[in-house]
């Protein structure tokens, strides 16, 4: 048979969500010590089958994680019972907050995952092609990118100020959840039930946090921040598209208008003709 | 962490450990070992051991990127009306074959069906304008009449997954001619019904088009054309992100540690991993026409200039509903037959969630043998 080879789309999705694992581990105490997406030194020389090869990486990742978290969180475990919780509490705020930031950002941010240059490439690529073209071609056109490119800065700051509001309400999901956790262990401790694994608290507390987040964000505060940062996203997309138009039209080159308008026109041709085939035979 | 926590619940939070050092040590270093031997069965995977979707089957239409299937028949004499299964968009039709033991299709030949699946492909930037109508009026209508002459049967059974159903749906108001009959499952159909049952965990999707405004839609539309099929499968798994961050983390342990598990786990995400991008007009009339306006069972949907009207929909129907479904929350499948023309209605409700109806255990005792007795009572 064939092998399966994912879109790079698919490759994408799988980086993002391994690369969450060090933040996510390290709340816990637990790190990789390796960096988000660094290449990992596999036990095998043999590429393995899409997607065993990720599952891999993730369970290796989790293996070194696992590794120091035992180190990490034994002082915890040895202390009187409340201070458990508070130092873990303590931990939190630099540890958990990224993690749900992080995928706040890469939400805001996942055109750019797929192929759109992200700010700091096309600030590059405009400090180089702006000065040339403006050489070859003279300012008028030069200024029409000018002010496009303003335009997709301008939408570049809506965009971070999206992202910010974002954060702070998926942050207070995570608090939520951390409430949410120490109170569940509270009545478990009143009806006399006992967590006696580690794993276990932590699925407890990924179940809790998960039920908070749910609520955070279909509140009608979280439907807002999601809204906005859609809205802020898509219009710094758009603007993306604007300066590469430009640079297109300059250039002489097909913009993405001109293929759509292509393919439109192709689509309803197709339309044009199946009708007319169908009304010439019979049902 | 803003808020400070209460000492006191903390104390009494603190009672319900009963982790010492050693046993933490002793229970990740257990973990420890998993990991390692189930990194040691991942070494040996093969690609054979991971395909999905292996029923035997003739390709017997394709037209631009869509193929229409058939089935190698098991029985020898089939029932008179051959089944024509309509998947999602948003997903490939791999799902009803994921696993020779955990697929429908499989059951349904085995039961005595003539059965026909439609893979719509994977649409890429000239697909585009494509538009629900396309979908319907075009490309399920010509793969309708396929089967009709293949199998010489003047109708077929429809079959609709998800989005497929809503496809069905229309197909079978504007079409009633050719549909035996109807069945529906994990279907939206009354796409505002998370309104009056709000859900936590269920119905993102619903809440979150409704906060959006119509020009947002044109915006996404615009800006995007065609929906990236990763942006897509990203956003479903937004909506669990805990769960997620679980599954690739802690809760592997549980899966590489048995080899079924760990092949079924491959396998489902191969499927999650194949998102087909979806063409730009269908997104804009499934958001703004039906999740922002609900006219599905306003019979308010026009498509190619022709009004769906449920009430034409005069054949026996069968809704199938899961009753753990977060993607399609009950509220929007329950409860829809009045407003069908049919007088011969059924609803059935499955254990598990929008895709565990067709792998999980529990379910696959009860989808395909419901669905083969009720097309078998009517065909």
């Amino acid at each position: 048979m064939n092998s399966f080879d994912p879109a790079q789309g698919a490759r994408s999705v799988y980086s993002f969500w391994l690369s969450l694992i060090p933040q996510f581990m390290s709340q816990f105490g637990g790190t990789t010590g390796a960096k988000p997406q660094a290449p990992l030194t596999m036990p095998w020389t043999i590429p393995l089958p899409f997607p065993a090869d990720e599952i891999a990486k993730a369970a290796q990742m989790t293996q070194q994680a696992l590794q120091t978290m035992a180190q990490a969180l034994a002082p915890m475990m040895g202390a009187a019972a409340p201070k458990i919780f508070t130092q873990w509490a303590a931990a939190l705020p630099t540890s958990a907050a990224p993690t749900m930031e992080s995928i706040g950002q890469a939400w805001s941010d996942f055109g750019g995952r797929m192929g759109l240059p992200t700010n700091a490439e096309l600030n590059t690529a405009f400090d180089r092609t702006y000065g040339a073209l403006a050489d070859a071609l003279g300012l008028g056109p030069a200024r029409q990118l000018q002010a496009a490119w303003r335009d997709l800065l301008e939408a570049a700051a809506a965009q971070q100020e999206a992202r910010a509001s974002y954060a702070l309400v998926v942050n207070a999901a995570f608090t939520a959840g951390y409430e949410r956790l120490v109170k569940q262990l509270a009545d478990k401790a009143s009806a006399g039930e006992r967590i006696d694994s580690v794993l276990a608290l932590l699925k407890l507390w990924a179940l809790c946090t998960e039920e908070a987040v749910h609520e955070t964000l279909q509140s009608e505060r979280g439907l807002a921040a999601t809204a906005a940062l859609t809205r802020a996203s898509l219009s710094h997309h758009k603007a993306v598209q604007r300066v590469a138009n430009n640079l297109a039209d300059m250039l002489g080159l097909a913009t993405r208008r001109d293929l759509d308008e292509a393919f439109r026109e192709i689509q309803a041709l197709k339309r044009e003709l199946h009708n007319a085939r169908r009304r010439g035979r019979p049902r | 962490m803003s808020a400070p926590i209460d000492p006191v619940l903390a104390g009494r939070a603190g009672g319900a450990l009963a982790i010492t050092p050693a046993s933490m040590a002793k229970e990740l270093a257990q973990a420890r070992a998993k990991l390692a031997r189930g990194m040691k069965r991942l070494a040996e995977i093969s690609e054979d051991d991971l395909a999905i979707a292996t029923v035997p089957r003739d390709e017997v239409y394709r037209e631009d990127m869509v193929t229409l299937h058939r089935c190698k028949p098991r029985a020898a004499k089939l029932h008179k009306f051959p089944i024509i299964i309509t998947y999602a968009l948003v997903g490939r039709f791999q799902m009803i074959d994921l696993e020779a033991d955990r697929s429908l299709v499989r059951k349904l030949v085995a039961s005595g069906f003539d059965v026909y699946f439609i893979d719509w492909g994977l649409p890429g930037r000239a697909q585009r304008f494509l538009t629900i109508d396309d979908y319907v009026s075009g490309y399920l209508d010509r793969c309708v009449d396929v089967a009709r002459k293949l199998s010489r049967a003047p109708k077929v059974n429809l079959l609709g997954v998800c989005q497929g159903g809503v496809f069905s749906t229309c197909y079978a108001a504007l079409f009633p001619e050719k549909v035996k009959n109807l069945a529906l499952a994990v279907t939206p159909v009354d796409f505002h019904g998370d309104k009056k049952e709000p859900q936590t965990g269920a119905g993102y999707m619903n809440q979150w088009t409704r906060a959006l405004s119509a020009q947002d839609i044109d915006d996404m539309v615009e800006a995007y054309g065609s929906a990236p099929g990763a942006m897509i499968g990203f956003a479903f798994l937004m909506m669990n992100p805990i769960s997620n961050l679980t599954k690739y983390t802690i809760d592997l342990l549980d899966v590489l540690d048995d080899d079924a598990k760990l092949l079924s786990f491959l396998r489902m995400e191969r499927w999650i991993a194949d998102r087909p991008d979806h063409p730009g007009e269908v997104l804009r009339q499934w958001f703004k026409d039906l999740y922002q306006d609900n006219k599905l069972i306003r019979n308010e949907l026009v498509l190619g200039g022709r009004k769906v009207n449920m009430r034409k929909i005069a054949m026996p129907v069968l809704n199938i509903y899961a009753t753990g479904d977060t993607i399609i929350p009950v509220s929007c499948s329950k409860g829809v037959g009045a407003h069908f023309g049919t007088k011969d209605y059924t609803e059935v409700a499955v254990p598990g969630g929008h895709i565990g109806t067709f792998v999980g255990g529990k379910a696959q005792k009860i989808l395909a043998p419901t669905l083969a007795e009720w097309f078998g009572k009517r065909s």
